[in-house]
C-alpha cells in the first residue's frame, strides 16, 4: 500500500497543490527575499512549531502576514514486517512479524517533525501538524533483517491510519577488511541516495569474520559507510564510504579500509600561567591517514590535571582545543603528526578571554542605538553565544570572550525601524555596528481556535538559512520586527502571484506564475497583488 | 506533696492574672498592636509558553531540528540558564524578546547520541524571586 501511494503521489503531484520538496530545482526558482518563518507556539496550546514560507508582495515589503497554525493530527498504526535472517535470506520469508523499529516524519527545512519507536506489537503514534509534503521513514532496530523504507510527499491532513505489512527488500552482502585482515563488529550503515528521499538505516555489524549482510528496500544507488569505531581487535575503524548500485536482486560490496595500526595520543592543556585546564573538549579530526582510505574524528576532555588520551591511527590530525562554555579560555587548534605508538603533543597553553565594547548607532546618522540586543555567535569552534543590550548611550559590553571569530545579530528595538543587522566581526575587528534600513515584517499567528498568544516567531532567509530575525506574539497573536530584507529584484506588481507556493493551506492561488516552493505552508497577506488567501485547503490530495 | 500544690496553685494564679490583663488591655483602647510589616514578595516570572511539552521525552532525531523554547512575563531583566545534566552549560541559547515585558530564550541541540538520557535544564530567574524550573527528558532515536 505505502509503495502504491508513493507512485500515486509521484505521479500525482503535478496536481497536488503543496508539494514542499526541498529540491534544489525548487530553491533555483526561488523568489528573491522568500522568507521561512519557524513558529513556535506553546505546548499548551496543543499546537506544534510549524514552518511558513512569506514571499515579498512588492519590492518593498510583505504586507500584513497572517500564520495560521494548522491543527495537530495523529498519525497511527501497526506495522508487520517479512523478516529475513541473515544468511537465509535466499530463502523467502512468509510469515509477517511485529516490526521493531523507528518512525520519523519531517518535512524538509521545517521544525515540522516526529519521531517513536514502534512496541512490541509493532504499534505506533505520533502527532505532527497536518499538512503535506512530509517525508516518512520507517526504520527497523535490525537492517539485516528488514529494509529501511523512506516515503516522500505524504500528506497527513488529518488523522491517519498507517497500517502496514513491509516488503522483505533485497538484500546486500559483503565483507569489511583491514589491509586485507577481516574487521570484526564494524559499524555499518546503509543509505539510499536515490530515489529520494535520502534514507540511511540504523548502525548494524560485521560479524566475527567480517561478513555483513544488509536489506535494501528497492532498487537504486546507495552508499555504505563503515561508521568509525572500535574494531573487533580493538584498533580504532576509521569512517569510510563507498557507492554501489542495488538492481532488484540486490547486491555486493566489499570494503577495504586499509592497513590499521594502533596509536595513543596524550597531552596537557593548560592556561598561559600553567594552570592546568579541565573539562576542555579536544576535538582530533584527520586531514590525512597514513595509508587508510577513510576519515577519523575523535573527541576526548580534559581531566583535572589537563591531561587528555586519545586513541587513533597514524596520520596528520588537527587538534581543536575547546574550553567549556563561560570558562576562561580561548580555543586553539594545532596540527599534531600522530605516529605508530605513543605521540605526546605535550603542553598546550589557552589564551585567555577579552572584554568586547562597542557601540551601535542608528542608519542614516539618526544617533545611538540604546536596546539593542547583541548577539555575539562564536563562528566554528563551538559555535558559543554571548549576548549584552546596549545602554542609553549605545554601548554594549560582553566580557569574558574568546579570541575568536563572531557573528554580531543587533536587534533594535521595532521602534527604532533599524533592521537587525549582522555583521562579522573578526578577531580585533572594529566592534561597532552600524545598523540598517529596515523592512517591517508584522502580521498575527493564528488558529482555528483563535490567536495565538506568546509564540515564538523566527525568521530566516530562505536562500541562505541565515536568521534575521526574531519575536515573540502578543497577547493578541500580533507580531512585530523588522528585517534586512533579502535582496529581491523586481517586481512588476502586475497581479502575477510571484509569491505564492500552493501550499496544503490555499484555497484560491489563482496567480499566474508560481515561482517558489521553499518547504513550509504559505502566508496570507492583504497585498491585492497576491490571490493567495491563506485559508485551510481541507481538499489537500493523498491521505495515506 | 504539700509543696507541688503550692507552686502549681501559684502558677494557675499568675496565668489568670495575665488573661485577663491581655483581655482588658485591648477593650481599654489603650492597648496599640503594632501591625506587623508583611512585604508582599517580588513577583516571579510568569510563565507565558513553553515548547516542547516538558512532561514528555524530547526525542532528538537526525531528521530534526531540535528546538526548545521559553517565553515569561517579567518586569525585570530574566535571565534564562539552560544546561545539560552531564555536560554543563549549553552556550547556544539565544534570547528573543519584544519590546513590552514578555522575554523568552531559545537553544537549539544538535543530534548527538550522547545526549541520550540527558536532562536539559532550564532556570528562568529575575534575581529577585524564586526561580522557575523547566526540565526536559532528552531521548535520542
Amino acid at each position: 500500500m505505502i509503495s502504491a501511494l508513493l507512485i500515486l503521489a509521484l505521479a500525482g503531484c503535478s496536481s497536488m497543490k503543496g508539494s514542499f520538496g526541498p529540491t534544489a530545482d525548487s530553491e533555483a526558482q526561488m523568489v528573491p527575499g522568500t522568507l521561512l518563518a519557524h513558529v513556535y507556539p506553546g505546548s499548551d496550546s496543543g499546537l506544534l512549531p510549524q514552518t511558513f514560507t512569506i514571499v515579498p508582495t512588492s519590492s518593498s515589503g510583505y504586507g500584513d502576514v497572517a500564520l495560521e497554525l494548522a491543527q495537530t493530527v495523529t498519525v497511527s498504526g501497526t506495522l508487520t514486517s517479512l523478516v529475513a535472517h541473515p544468511w537465509s535470506a535466499v530463502q523467502a520469508p512468509t510469515t509477517p512479524e511485529p516490526f521493531a523499529g523507528t518512525v520519523e516524519v519531517s518535512l524538509a527545512h521545517s521544525v515540522q517533525n516526529a519521531a517513536v519507536q514502534t512496541d512490541e506489537l509493532g504499534l505506533f503514534s505520533f502527532q505532527i501538524p497536518a499538512d503535506s509534503g512530509y517525508d516518512l521513514f520507517i526504520l527497523p532496530n535490525d537492517a539485516t533483517a528488514v529494509p529501511a523504507t523512506g516515503l516522500g510527499h505524504q500528506t497527513f491532513a488529518q488523522d491517519t491510519d498507517l497500517s502496514e505489512e513491509l516488503p522483505e527488500g533485497a538484500p546486500i552482502f559483503g565483507r569489511v577488511t583491514a589491509g586485507g585482515v577481516p574487521v570484526a563488529k564494524a559499524p555499518l550503515v546503509l543509505t539510499r541516495q536515490q530515489p529520494l528521499p535520502v534514507t540511511s538505516s540504523q548502525v548494524f555489524y560485521t560479524d566475527s569474520e567480517g561478513w555483513y549482510s544488509v536489506r535494501a528496500p528497492s532498487s537504486g544507488t546507495y552508499s555504505l559507510a563503515v561508521q568509525q569505531g572500535l574494531s573487533g581487535a580493538g584498533v580504532v575503524l576509521p569512517a569510510a564510504r563507498r557507492n554501489l548500485v542495488v538492481n532488484d536482486d540486490g547486491g555486493t560490496l566489499d570494503i577495504d579500509v586499509g592497513t590499521l595500526s594502533a596509536a595513543v595520543v596524550t597531552g596537557t592543556v593548560t592556561s598561559e600561567s600553567g594552570a592546568p585546564v579541565a573539562e576542555a573538549e579536544i576535538r582530533l579530526t584527520s586531514t590525512a591517514l597514513d595509508g587508510v582510505d577513510g576519515t577519523l574524528e575523535v573527541e576526548t576532555t580534559t581531566d583535572t590535571n589537563g591531561s587528555f588520551v586519545a586513541r587513533l591511527i597514524p596520520g596528520q590530525f588537527t587538534a581543536e582545543i575547546l574550553p567549556a562554555y563561560l570558562a576562561p579560555y580561548s580555543p586553539v587548534a594545532v596540527p599534531v603528526n600522530v605516529t605508530i605508538g605513543s605521540t605526546d603533543v605535550g603542553i598546550i597553553a589557552l589564551r585567555g578571554v577579552n572584554t568586547l565594547e562597542g557601540v551601535v548607532n542608528l542608519p542614516d546618522g539618526g544617533g545611538l542605538a540604546a536596546g539593542v540586543s547583541v548577539t555575539a555567535t562564536q563562528v566554528g569552534w563551538s559555535g558559543y553565544v554571548y549576548t549584552a543590550t546596549t545602554d542609553e548611550s549605545g554601548n554594549y559590553t560582553i566580557e569574558d570572550l574568546p579570541t575568536t571569530d563572531f557573528v554580531l545579530l543587533c536587534t533594535p528595538p521595532t521602534s527604532s525601524g533599524a533592521a537587525a543587522t549582522r555583521v562579522d566581526l573578526p578577531i580585533a575587528g572594529d566592534p561597532s555596528v552600524l545598523l540598517v534600513e529596515g523592512t517591517p515584517l508584522h502580521g498575527v499567528v493564528q488558529s482555528a481556535a483563535g490567536v495565538s498568544p506568546y509564540a515564538m516567531v523566527e525568521v530566516h532567509d530562505a536562500a541562505t538559512d541565515l536568521v534575521l530575525g526574531t519575536a515573540l506574539t502578543d497577547e493578541n497573536g500580533s507580531f512585530a520586527m523588522v528585517i534586512d530584507m533579502p535582496m529581491v529584484q523586481t517586481d512588476s506588481g502586475s497581479g502575477d502571484d510571484t509569491g505564492a507556493d500552493t501550499g496544503g493551506h490555499d484555497t484560491s492561488d489563482t496567480g499566474g506564475t508560481d515561482t517558489s516552493d521553499t518547504g513550509g505552508k504559505d502566508t496570507s497577506t492583504t497585498d491585492t497583488g497576491a490571490t493567495d488567501t491563506g485559508a485551510t485547503d481541507t481538499g489537500a490530495t493523498g491521505g495515506v | 506533696m504539700r509543696s507541688t500544690l503550692r507552686t502549681s496553685s501559684r502558677v494557675w494564679h499568675l496565668a489568670c492574672i495575665m488573661v485577663g490583663v491581655l483581655a482588658l488591655l485591648p477593650l481599654s483602647g489603650c492597648f496599640y498592636v503594632v501591625p506587623v510589616p508583611w512585604a508582599d514578595p517580588h513577583p516571579s516570572p510568569q510563565k507565558k509558553s513553553v515548547s516542547p511539552d516538558p512532561d514528555t521525552a524530547a526525542l532528538l532525531t537526525a531528521t530534526s531540528q531540535n528546538a526548545f523554547v521559553v517565553v515569561v512575563d517579567d518586569d525585570d531583566t530574566v535571565s534564562f540558564i539552560w544546561t545539560l545534566s552531564s555536560d554543563g552549560y549549553v552556550g547556544t541559547a539565544t534570547p528573543v524578546a519584544n519590546e513590552g515585558t514578555i522575554q523568552g530564550s531559545q537553544v537549539k541541540l544538535p543530534y548527538d547520541p550522547n545526549l541520550d538520557g540527558q536532562t536539559l535544564t532550564c532556570v528562568v530567574s529575575d534575581g529577585l524571586s524564586d526561580d522557575i524550573t523547566y526540565r526536559w527528558q532528552l531521548e535520542v532515536l
